[in-house]
């Protein structure tokens, strides 16, 4: 039987419990009910976060261009050092000053570089934490461990346990939705937002920001139920109910199979509020402007208009408005310069990326706070890891890039904002920020800080499998970044 | 709690006076990394007296006396020690502690040396009774129990065989009664469905209900157990046990060539009932066995099928990673028990000592990892089945043979682009058109120099498909110096690196870097009744290989092995129930459930043994008992208080069709169902939002014909970065880890797909289309067909009555909806080179197939292999007949949401991928229409445009009208293109639609020439009957009656 320990306070919790009543996700739970072992969860503090929206930036931006000033790497540019390239691979390397200017900004004073123009009007809304580092230095397993705390396949990304520990709110859509840049996905794939052991209702669903917004949401010209009405829909699935009634009969009112039945219903009214959410029709034409739905962005072959992300940011708006707790939407798509994996080039990686998010984030967190929802929304940006204070040259490749970065997973930032964070810069790396080290946290504190934000407890809120309770901040020791929280 | 493993903790540099040193974060791996080996835990004796176990064996100290004082760094001999400032003794030793760590010491000892976790080191220890955990039931031998007696006569009277004794002397103690037997039809679905993966056609029911033979039962059991489809049945169950996937993961998620061989050999072993000891053997140390054989060596594909990163962050941690996947895989399927847990420290609940773990381990440590295959006649992994001289020398031959011709195509395209390149300044080479026959020249030898100095610069002025040519043929010639694979056999097998096998070292924390004391193979001591039973009597096998796995195999395939048999008929009876009588049957451990009827499964485990290990001999013995033929539909208020969750078998537990049982039997009453077996499998189609969510769209992806995806499931191509959604969203078992038991949940995506996916429209419109009963004259016989065919039964009169009703009111509602054509997309807008290369054209654009083809058009952009349809001249749908040089073509039109833009063309002449004539574009992201000529090698040219609004779904009439150099377009009937001078001679060319981003709607498409009027017509899709009999069996395959097993 499951054990479910419960904190009585906190009536958000209490759907947890109430995800019997929930369509979307009931049956499962009667349906096998032997060991999905439940054990919530709980914080000393109410919560103020109730949904996460997650700004993934694929491929690991630049953080020494973008937000972690140095000044000692600017004085040192062009310097030899002997330096970790890769996992104990040390190799004589050149160091790379920033390729941007940096100032600070607002009360809090904090740096941002001139790659942004627009999100510095909001750095006093941000906390940045400049002193995170994670396992790998390889993009699939380094996601892998941004999404899931693994560097493993077949482990429960972060959405999947915001839902599995606080429910779901609205069972016309989906609770983790995922959108990717229309480059393509991040590496890896929909590996990066399954529910691993976790049933499948827990896994993340890609959504499309235009057209058809779930996959099988409509069916494909190719099929004979193209052009069917909403009334010949509707009769379909009452016909289908009706069909049902003399099976559900005889076998007593089973609620498993009558949880079937209403997933058909809810299935037809997925299809309507789907496409509301999608319909930015009800928008204000200056909100758009806000998100940069106006600007024409970089001119570059491989840079795409501020209007692309700029509407991904303004539906996960409208999705965390309608209760689906968890968005996330990764910007870069492909490989090296369509994403952030700065190897050819930092400075002309950032020119091509950063006007392609910066408008739309800086009206992502206006907008937000315009209308209330970043009380309780943690806005949450960053990659899988950082990059390099040296240059890509210095190995066997010859072609490698004077102006490129490698991947840096020893120091990583991160900036988190809304539903009580505690604006202002956290932690530092070294002088020549190749390494966390002031306050330096493990990726699983940045997990345990968000999971602590909404009010759940790292240590409590396990999966029982293979022998395990499993957690999402896995094994080893990990703790909530206090420091940001306020 | 640990597991997962393990992140390489490095020393972090704290720089900050005012930073707190954190024990866990900091110190620990220092001390791990450094200290421990001479003074851990596990060290003996210790080093200098001291075992640095916690903070109090620190201030005592060891042969120097106390090693820190407090608060003090300066006063430390630890931190003498580390700082080198002792002459005679430096520590560690040889490899002195970096600066950085020196520090955090320094300063965790200033901060008053906090020991979290009291005064013991670690946790990671803990006092494992060996012998009491020997009396755990898992770990005690099978005895064989004696069937009890049923005292109650209702319950005795039901009692077939031994099976039924046990459980329902069960139910008499307590009091409960058992439901009756099953209603036939039903419980003949079940049968088939279990043992099959697939439901019985109307027929085989209706023969069965007819047959009078009082042993029907037992004859059906065996007609079905002598079926080909029972292996792919009960492989497919033993293939989650295994985590079966055909390709690495991760990042670059490649093929693992051949390994299919492996699943074949599974489905084959369930179909011969080769009996499950040597099942095990095969699959452990099948080329360890005195007579090995293709099929032994293949079914040692076993040690590959796991997931491997190619490009690990750590790769001495990522052997480990290997090892310890295949061990928990031994571990949780073969034995029941979750060993694993036990890498990092002792086991926290059972009796495994992290020692138990690395002896485990160490039988497997000669298996060499996985690699990128490399098909040659050296190589045991990637391996020559059927290896022979013969063999040898046809492989050889063949292979100089191929290399040849490849040196030559390489040679023939390098002289060819030299030549070219020397021919135009500008080195616009193309290898479309033909390299000149007369090479002489330019594969003289300094032409060929000269070729490759100016390689980089030439390949720039390639096109992006050459290139890749270029690119493709160049890694071939390089690749087939080590690999070639030829027409021949080959598989997926273990390989070791000798007869020796390297040390195995228990690692801290499971931290590879961190090696501890050696052990040596030793079997779990618990798992044995005595000490000196786990020790393995190992003999090398030749110079390939240690022995050790045959050794291990021996050992849990052995009659007296206390899990091996009971984790097994556990399984059998899960795949019968639902549940099994552990209902955690990876884990037979303290955390896992206890038997619900412990006698009856050591009988079972007992007569399984006793039996020979015959599969089939204990499905019969479990499928004749009344148990199994008890009904689901069976209500007793008390059973239900007692026990609600039926442990004690009072009924059949409904239970829901899994993925494959779902998809196939769907596929066998529709009558689509494709038997062939074997093989590399089939890429069932993926939908273009299904495929977009990867870096390369497509890649490692195909798309086979439709034939191949009818076959059954188990053949389907198994992708561990890209699983295809229905299955998923049936539960499908990830293969990462081995499953004991698939998940069962219902969700909304579940109706989605049922509702409006590919595999389900494709079916029931199928399934309608071979209806044979004529629809206009014998309505009700297409209704019962239907039923016949889904539900395996007659429809009632009100059924009837009712689906009747539905035909004809959806009839008339297709009957009265616009008559539309439509154009869509049908892959993402970027996709992987090899995929694309890999479609026919007309996977490209979903749209009507009759009097229409699809036109390639062009793909650019080939960043990273991934190429991307051009907006304005990518693929197209072309009209075959009428041909028009002048004319008029007249149509409604709208774009669907999110359709970024279609176009039209007129006058379309292909030539090579390229179409040339005219264009008109209807752009939604502009809200224009423009007016293109499409030219050959040159640039496209804008002939006009102008603005135009175009909502979503709303209609526009359009009509273009082209005469010699005279070309207009209108726009609800508003001229807004009118040109005079389209200097294009009038050639009769096609009509053609371009579409991106979405779908485009047509309506009322007629081409009007010379007083001919053109209707063109939407094809077969349309017929409103058959849409609604199409709609009626999407129906049924959605009904309860259907999904679930009763």
């Amino acid at each position: 039987m499951r054990t479910h320990a419960m904190n009585q306070q906190r009536p958000d919790r209490r759907a947890v419990l109430q995800l019997g009543a929930s369509l979307f996700s009931l049956a499962a739970l009667s349906a096998s009910p032997s060991r999905e072992s439940i054990r919530v969860l709980t914080t000393s503090r109410p919560a103020r976060a109730k949904n996460v929206i997650f700004l993934s930036m694929f491929g690991g931006p630049s953080q020494l261009d973008l937000f972690d000033f140095k000044p000692e790497l600017q004085r040192r540019s062009g310097q030899s050092i002997v330096h970790e390239r890769r996992t104990r691979q040390m190799r004589e390397s050149v160091l790379l000053g920033p390729t941007h200017t940096f100032r600070q900004y607002g009360e809090t004073g904090q740096w941002c570089s001139s790659a942004f123009q627009h999100l510095p009007k909001h750095m006093d809304k941000l906390a940045v934490v400049k002193s995170l580092h994670t396992d790998s230095f390889a993009h699939g397993s380094a996601l892998l461990q941004l999404n899931s705390g693994q560097i493993f396949q077949g482990h429960p990304a972060l959405g999947a346990w915001v839902n599995y520990g606080l429910g779901t709110k609205n069972d016309e859509l989906p609770g983790f939705v995922v959108m990717h840049d229309p480059r393509g996905g991040p590496i890896s794939g929909p590996a990066n937002w399954n529910s691993g052991y976790m049933p499948s209702k827990y896994q993340g669903t890609l959504f499309r920001s235009t057209g058809q917004a779930l996959l099988d949401l409509e069916p494909s010209p190719r099929s004979f139920r193209y052009g069917m009405t909403q009334a010949m829909q509707r009769d379909q699935i009452e016909a289908l109910v009706a069909l049902n009634a003399r099976h559900l009969e005889r076998r007593g009112g089973d609620p498993e199979l009558a949880a079937r039945e209403s997933c058909y219903r809810l299935a037809h009214s997925m299809q309507r509020s789907a496409r509301e959410a999608l319909d930015l029709g009800q928008e204000d034409p200056r909100t758009l402007e806000m998100y940069g739905f106006e600007d024409s962005g970089a001119d570059h072959p491989l840079a795409l208009k501020p209007a692309v992300f700029g509407r991904q940011c303004i539906i996960a708006r409208r999705l965390v408005e309608r209760g689906v707790r968890f968005v996330q939407i990764y910007h870069g798509g492909g490989h090296q310069q369509q994403s952030w994996d700065a190897h050819q080039g930092v400075h002309e990686n950032l020119s091509i990326h950063c006007p392609e998010i910066d408008r739309p984030i800086a009206g992502l967190l206006t907008d937000l706070e315009r209308t209330g929802l970043l009380d309780e929304t943690l806005v949450v940006w960053g990659g899988e890891f950082g990059r390099q204070p040296v240059t890509q040259l210095g190995g066997d490749d010859q072609s490698a890039n004077p102006n490129g970065r490698d991947h840096n997973p020893k120091a990583l930032t991160m900036w988190l904002a809304g539903a009580g964070v505690l604006p202002g810069s956290y932690g530092e790396t070294d002088e020549l920020g190749a390494e966390a080290a002031v306050d330096a946290h493990h990726i699983r504190d940045l997990h345990a800080t968000i999971l602590h934000m909404l009010g759940l407890d790292h240590n409590k809120l396990r999966y029982r499998h293979g022998g395990l309770d499993r957690k999402l901040t896995t094994v080893h020791p990990a703790g909530v970044i206090e420091g940001i929280c306020s | 709690m640990a597991c997962g493993l393990a992140a390489a903790v490095g020393a972090r540099s704290p720089d900050h006076a005012e930073d707190l040193v954190s024990f866990e974060r900091d110190v620990r791996p220092i001390l791990e990394d450094s200290c421990f080996e001479c003074h851990g835990p596990d060290a003996e004796p210790f080093r200098g007296g001291l075992m640095m176990d916690g903070l109090g064996a620190l201030l005592t100290g060891g042969d120097r006396g106390p090693s820190l004082v407090l608060g003090d760094p300066e006063k430390s001999l630890l931190i003498e020690l580390v700082r080198g400032e002792h002459e005679e003794l430096a520590m560690p030793p040889d490899d002195p502690l970096s600066e950085v760590a020196v520090d955090v010491l320094v300063r965790w000892v200033e901060q008053g040396a906090e020991w979290p976790g009291g005064s013991t080191v670690t946790p990671d220890r803990r006092d494992v009774d060996i012998s009491r955990g020997r009396e755990w039931w898992a770990f005690r031998p099978v005895e064989r129990p004696t069937p009890p007696v049923v005292k109650d006569r209702v319950l005795a009277s039901l009692v077939c065989n031994d099976v039924d004794r046990f459980v329902y002397a069960r139910l008499d103690q307590e009091g409960l009664p058992a439901a009756p037997r099953e209603e036939e039809r039903r419980l003949l679905r079940r049968l088939y469905i279990d043992l099959t993966g697939v439901q019985p056609s109307f027929r085989e029911v209706q023969d069965y209900l007819t047959d009078q033979r009082a042993d029907k039962w037992t004859r059906k059991i065996d007609e079905l157990l002598a079926s080909p489809r029972y292996g792919e049945r009960w492989g497919r169950h033993w293939l989650d046990v295994v985590r079966f996937a055909q390709t690495n993961g991760y990042e670059r998620d490649h093929e693992k060539p051949y390994l299919w061989r492996y699943r074949d050999y599974v489905i084959e072993a369930f179909n011969q009932d080769m009996p499950y000891d040597q099942f095990l053997q095969e699959q452990l140390a099948g080329d360890e066995l005195d007579n090995t054989t293709n099929d032994s060596l293949i079914a040692t594909g076993f040690y590959h099928l796991g997931s491997w990163d190619s490009e690990p962050n750590d790769r001495e941690q990522a052997l480990f990673d290997g090892y310890d996947d295949v061990l928990r895989t031994v571990s949780e399927g073969l034995l029941g028990v979750t060993i694993g847990c036990a890498r990092c420290h002792d086991h926290r609940t059972d009796p495994f000592r992290q020692e138990d773990y690395y002896s485990l381990l160490s039988f497997l440590r000669g298996v060499e990892p996985y690699r990128n295959p490399e098909f040659n006649l050296e190589s045991k992994m990637h391996r020559l089945l059927g290896d022979s001289a013969f063999l040898r020398r046809f492989w050889e031959e063949q292979r100089q043979k191929r290399a040849t011709e490849l040196e030559q195509e390489r040679e023939r395209l390098y002289s060819w682009l030299m030549s070219s390149y020397l021919s135009t300044e500008s080195g616009a080479a193309s290898l479309g058109s033909t390299p000149p026959s007369d090479l002489s020249e330019a594969t003289s030898a300094p032409g060929r120099e000269k070729a490759r100095e100016l390689d980089s610069l030439m390949r720039r002025s390639l096109s992006i498909e050459d290139r890749l040519e270029l690119f493709l043929i160049e890694n071939e010639c390089e690749k087939i110096k080590t690999s070639f694979t030829g027409d021949l056999n080959w598989g997926i097998c273990v390989s070791e690196v000798g007869a020796e096998a390297p040390l195995t070292q228990v690692h801290r924390r499971g931290i590879t870097r961190s090696p501890g004391k050696q052990v040596e193979p030793q079997f779990p001591l618990v798992m044995c009744t005595s000490d000196e039973a786990a020790l393995p009597v190992i003999t090398p096998r030749g110079i390939e290989s240690t022995g050790r796995r045959l050794a291990l195999a021996r050992w849990i395939s052995s009659p007296t092995h206390p899990t091996t048999a009971r984790v097994f008929v556990n399984r059998l009876w899960q795949g019968h129930f639902g549940h099994g009588l552990v209902r955690t049957p990876n884990d037979f451990g303290v955390n896992g459930s206890k038997p619900s009827h412990p006698e009856l499964l050591d009988w079972l485990a007992a007569e399984f043994v006793e039996g020979g290990w015959s599969v089939k001999a204990l499905h019969r013995m479990i499928l004749e008992s009344a148990v199994y033929r008890e009904s689901s539909n069976f209500q007793d208020p008390r059973a239900e208080r007692v026990d609600p969750e039926n442990l004690l078998l009072w009924k059949h537990d409904l239970r829901r069709l899994d993925a494959e049982s779902l998809r196939d039997s769907m596929l066998k009453a529709s009558g689509e169902l494709n038997s062939k077996t074997g093989g590399r499998g089939f890429f069932p189609a993926l939908e273009r939002e299904a495929l977009a969510g990867a870096s390369r769209p497509g890649m490692g992806w195909e798309l086979s014909p439709e034939a191949e995806r009818n076959r059954r499931s188990v053949y389907a191509f198994v992708k561990r970065g890209l699983l295809v959604p229905f299955w998923s969203i049936f539960d499908f078992a990830d293969p990462a880890t081995s499953q004991g038991k698939r998940n069962a949940t219902t969700v909304v995506s579940q109706a989605l797909t049922l509702l409006n996916g590919e595999f389900a429209n494709r079916l029931a419109f199928a399934m309608a289309s071979s209806i044979r009963a004529e629809w206009q004259t014998d309505r009700e016989g297409t209704v019962r067909e239907v039923y016949r065919d889904v539900l395996l039964r007659e429809p009632t009169e009100s059924e009837l009555e009712f689906c009747l009703d539905f035909l004809v009111r959806q009839a008339a509602s297709f009957e009265a909806l616009p008559l539309v054509l439509t154009i869509g997309q049908a892959v993402p807008r970027r996709v992987d080179n090899g995929y694309l290369r890999g479609l026919p054209d007309k996977a490209l654009l979903d749209g009507p197939e009759e009097g229409w083809h699809c036109h390639r058009g062009v793909w650019g952009n080939g960043y990273n292999m991934t190429m991307e349809a051009d907006a304005e001249r990518g693929p197209a749908l072309l009209l075959d007949t009428p041909r028009l040089a002048n004319g008029r073509v007249q149509f409604a039109m709208n774009l669907s949401e999110g359709c970024e833009r279609a176009s039209f063309l007129v006058r379309a002449e292909e030539a090579g991928n390229e179409l040339l004539g005219l264009q008109i574009e209807f752009d939604a992201v502009q809200q224009e229409v423009r007016l293109l000529q499409l030219k050959a090698h040159e640039e496209t040219m804008i002939l006009a445009r102008a603005s135009c609004e175009l909502p979503a779904l709303v209609d526009r009439e359009v009509g273009v009208e082209f005469y010699l150099n005279e070309l207009r377009v209108w726009v609800d009937h508003q001229c807004v293109i009118a040109l005079d001078d389209v200097a294009l001679s009038e050639v009769a060319g096609h009509f053609g639609v371009r579409v991106v981003g979405g779908a485009v709607h047509l309506r009322g498409l007629t081409l009007q020439s010379a007083g001919e009027r053109h209707d063109i017509g939407l094809g077969a899709v349309v017929n409103p009957e058959l849409r609604a009999l199409a709609l009626l069996c999407s129906t049924l395959f959605s009904l309860n009656e259907f999904l679930y097993v009763e």
